[in-house]
């Protein structure tokens, strides 16, 4: 099955620790109000391509990491696998961000599974009047799991927001900062 | 989620693009605005059909090019008109970019800082951003509550 995503980003440092290569999904039914990525809601749109070659996209370029995000990166949970199988070949840290709560990702083996193959995830629906200023989230509701000892949990939860205007593809990415501050 | 947006390679606001323009390095009284759209030159001085309302004279830019424009479009926006010349050539004027940016992903990047800064500002925001930019580069800004 096909992965439909929005765009790699390369040598981020806004979307995790270190420099990271960044997966943008497709595709979300949780549809947060105040999300800043209503363009990512569709479950039509951007590419749609094959997950080995996502997965060959992603290992492209030298990175400390990837982060999986979107969209909702576990709709598409089956291509999603593959991709986090690839990844995990490679002795990098994974940061996947998802919308379902750390409870419904425990009651699904499949979601289960690639959390199992994911370092670090960030769980929960993003709540707008929670908006947080620092920690690798959106919102304070947020949950930073660590599934493995890779990533230290101080280390995200004090992770700074800010934003990264990259220029291709000509993308503004990051988390912009707290309370009302959403990218203008 | 963090943020994913899609900066428009054409723009949307004449200030913003003319600050951007300022951003790159042009002197204020290097960028022609016109009311109407006025022809632009070749790098001969000849008269060519293209015409736009925001122009950098030619001899702004580099060795033999021609003049860079900025055409108003039905719809607000705000259409470069460059020269092929000119996009091989006017990155070289910009040897703080990563080799092979484009002048295109040049002035977008410009653009979008110009603009989130600018919009921030107007919100009453506190921006943070790099003192030196290297244009290719992710551009790192931080936005906040005053």
């Amino acid at each position: 099955m096909n992965l439909r995503y929005r765009g790699i980003l390369y040598g981020s440092q806004a979307n995790g620790p270190g420099s990271r290569t960044v997966l943008f999904t497709q595709g979300c039914w949780f549809r947060c109000p105040g999300c800043q990525n209503s363009e990512l809601w569709p479950l039509t749109g951007g590419t749609l391509a094959l997950p080995e070659t996502v997965g060959s996209l992603l290992l492209e370029q030298s990175c400390d990491g990837w982060t999986i995000t979107g969209g909702e990166p576990l709709i598409q949970v089956e291509p999603l696998l593959t991709i986090l199988e690839i990844l995990r070949s490679e002795d990098r840290g994974v940061i996947l961000f998802t919308g379902y709560t750390k409870e419904e990702l425990g009651a699904s083996l499949e979601l289960a599974k690639a959390v199992s193959l994911c370092d670090a995830v960030v769980a929960g629906r993003f709540q707008q009047r929670e908006a947080c200023h620092v920690g690798l989230r959106g919102s304070s509701n947020q949950e930073i799991l660590c599934i493995t000892d890779r990533y230290e949990p101080e280390v995200l939860e004090s992770f700074p927001h800010f934003i990264e205007i990259h220029a291709n593809p000509p993308v503004i990415t990051g988390f912009p900062g707290g309370d009302d501050v959403s990218i203008p | 989620m963090s943020a994913y947006l899609e900066c428009k390679t054409n723009f949307d606001d004449q200030e913003t693009l003319v600050a951007a323009l300022q951003t790159l390095g042009w002197a204020p009284g290097q960028i022609q605005v016109h009311s109407t759209a006025q022809n632009l030159h070749g790098y001969t001085g000849s008269e060519r059909k293209q015409t736009a309302e925001v122009i950098i004279d030619r001899k702004h830019l580099v060795g033999a090019s021609n003049d860079l424009g900025f055409k108003r479009q039905s719809d607000g926006s705000w259409k470069m008109i460059i020269s092929e010349f000119d996009v091989r050539r006017l990155p070289s004027k910009f040897p703080n970019a990563v080799p092979g940016t484009s002048f295109q992903s040049i002035i977008t990047q410009a653009y979008a800082m110009t603009k989130m800064e600018a919009n921030a500002k107007g919100r009453r925001l506190r921006v943070k951003k790099p003192e030196t930019v290297r244009w290719g580069e992710p551009i790192k800004m931080t936005i906040g509550v005053l």
